[in-house]
């Protein structure tokens, strides 16, 4: 008999449970999901093995090939956006001033804000009869108004994402206040402008906070559904449940289509295997960036 | 003497310069910050219009008369007081056992040596960056063949198979503690579990309450989840506030849904101004910086 040693023993007495869970809710419904997405199945009758038929189906469904083609443009802008502005505000907010702490909880707050009511607040904002920016445009010039939410749906979208920039902020500010203060005061002292030490400081120092808040940001963006439906659809006087809302096609996201297919068309199958392509390219872009990076980020410990 | 007065001059613009700077800093951040706190000043004041000024154009700052029987019909148009309840009885369900599930595996990762232990590490770290929205469906899928949707077990599972981020926060916090201090408890007798919850548990008031804050504001806020998992009586104060302010014809009534929502954040408004601090370090220990 294998004598196994006491510790290990407890710790795997420890995290047995955790491992059990996880085996319970990842593993298996990982796995169930990839059966299904082989079989017909809608969501009523036994499902019936097709193998790839699904697959093939979904690469000429041109509504799937279009929600992805959204989903990465989506992605690519919103972390751009979301970035830049973080990145912007974190600097600014890790100078020496009175009022940092009020100024961080202010700009943070957005983060905390719950996705019900971001969206509805962004829609009070942006609308074209109720919203504020048509107020101030109509102070400027009584004919000047925009219609945001139907014209630009997707910058609409990236705005409220931009506004709830808070968490990469405090990350960023964070990594900021790690960067040695001598290191900016010599370039200072030196006539280094704000520019050249953002650049050729700042930059290279956060840069593995950077390629971690991307990679967080490509999961992010994959898995936005209820913003794009809730605030861009406009379903007109008739408000339905939120699945069935049809948000314009430049914010309808794969994970829009996938739902839809499995709650509003039953063809739990089909919404599989869209779900499995969506899961391929999340980690095909995440690798893709981790590579072509590796050359440019700069890790203090290895 | 030439080369000392240069210096001196150039010492000056320099501090002229930095004078200048600050004061176009404060300017620049409070604009922004105006920016960013106008949305919820909007919201308020647009709680307080009638639906008729929401609809017409051009749109008006504030409303003719301040219409606070939008407040009224807003708790009274659905259940809000059951609604609420559901929502802190699901963020409970999911919190309590998760801080003591998530303090178990944090102890058991942070302090035994064994093999596998890194492998599953990593799963750890790898499910911490998976949006809980991406995988959903195959649980939805999964649960409705046990026959768990449209009940609260769900919520008490996942509890209990610990939220990644909040074993991963444990896992650190416990690294710290010297090793001193288990092998004297463990000389007196004490067992692992004794240790875990009479010694280590009291010491990590701080990351309890992180913990406890992140885990309730997040069922708390969330939407997709109970609007896909729940339904009827049961379901959370969001998806009963998505879909209540309806008249008959299927008019939505924005400005009573917009008062529902502002009385729906004022928990976290006061969480979020006294817990802060806490707050932000559970979300900065996620992503490896010292704050």
């Amino acid at each position: 008999m294998i004598k196994i040693k006491r510790e290990t023993r407890l710790f795997y007495m420890f995290v047995g449970l955790w491992i059990a869970m996880f085996v319970f809710l990842n593993v298996i419904p990982m796995l169930y999901s990839f059966y299904l997405s082989l079989t017909s199945y809608d969501g009523l009758t036994v499902p019936r093995f097709i193998a790839f038929k699904n697959y093939l189906t979904l690469l000429r469904d041109y509504r799937f090939i279009g929600s992805l083609v959204q989903t990465v443009k989506f992605t690519f802008f919103n972390i751009v956006a979301t970035l830049i502005v973080s990145l912007l505000l974190a600097n600014l907010l890790n100078k020496k001033m009175k009022g940092q702490v009020f100024f961080r909880g202010v700009l943070f707050l957005p983060y905390a804000v719950p996705v019900i009511a971001s969206v509805f607040i962004w829609k009070t904002l942006l609308n074209r009869e109720s919203g504020l920016i048509n107020l101030v445009l109509g102070m400027i010039n009584s004919k000047l108004s925009l219609n945001l939410l139907v014209d630009t749906p997707m910058v609409s979208l990236i705005s409220m994402f931009v506004w709830q920039m808070g968490m990469s902020m405090v990350i960023f500010l964070a990594g900021l206040q790690n960067i040695p203060r001598d290191l900016i005061d010599a370039a200072e002292i030196d006539g280094a402008s704000q520019f050249l030490i953002f650049r050729r400081i700042t930059i290279p120092l956060l840069s593995p906070l950077i390629v971690y808040q991307v990679i967080v940001g490509i999961m992010l963006s994959f898995s936005v559904i209820v913003q794009p439906i809730l605030l861009t659809s406009s379903p007109g006087a008739a408000f339905t449940a939120f699945l069935n809302q049809q948000p314009p096609y430049q914010n309808f996201f794969t994970l829009i289509f996938v739902f839809q297919q499995a709650f509003t068309n039953q063809s739990f199958g089909i919404a599989m295997a869209a779900t499995w392509y969506m899961i391929l390219v999340m980690f095909v872009l995440s690798l893709i960036l981790l590579r072509a990076t590796k050359r440019f980020v700069y890790y203090e410990y290895e | 003497m030439n080369t000392n007065k240069n210096t001196m001059t150039s010492y000056k613009r320099y501090k002229l310069k930095r004078n200048n700077n600050k004061t176009f800093q404060y300017v620049l951040i409070i604009i922004i910050v105006t920016i960013f706190i106008v949305p919820i000043f909007w919201l308020i004041l647009s709680s307080l219009k009638t639906q008729a000024e929401m609809i017409t154009f051009p749109p008006k700052f504030l409303p003719q008369e301040p219409q606070f029987q939008n407040y009224i019909l807003a708790v009274t148009k659905i259940d809000y007081l059951h609604y609420l309840l559901n929502t802190i009885k699901l963020s409970l369900i999911y919190t309590l056992p998760g801080i003591i599930t998530a303090a178990i595996y944090g102890y058991a990762f942070a302090r035994f040596h064994a093999p596998g232990k890194k492998f599953f590490f990593n799963i750890v770290i790898i499910l911490i960056m998976i949006p809980p929205v991406s995988v959903l469906l195959p649980e939805y899928i999964f649960f409705a063949r046990l026959h768990l949707i449209n009940t609260y077990y769900i919520w008490l599972l996942w509890g209990i198979g610990g939220n990644p981020l909040y074993i991963y926060l444990f896992k650190q916090f416990f690294s710290y503690f010297p090793k001193e201090l288990e092998e004297a408890a463990l000389l007196d007798g004490c067992s692992r579990f004794g240790i875990l919850f009479r010694i280590f548990m009291p010491l990590s008031k701080p990351i309890v309450v992180t913990v406890f804050l992140h885990s309730f504001l997040y069922v708390y806020g969330d939407f997709m989840t109970p609007a896909i998992l729940l339904s009827g009586e049961k379901t959370t104060l969001a998806v009963a506030m998505a879909n209540g302010y309806v008249i008959r014809n299927g008019i939505l009534l924005l400005p009573v849904l917009l008062s529902g929502i502002v009385i729906y954040l004022i928990p976290i408004i006061l969480i979020f101004t006294f817990g802060q601090k806490y707050y932000i370090q559970g979300i900065l220990s996620s992503s490896g910086v010292k704050g």
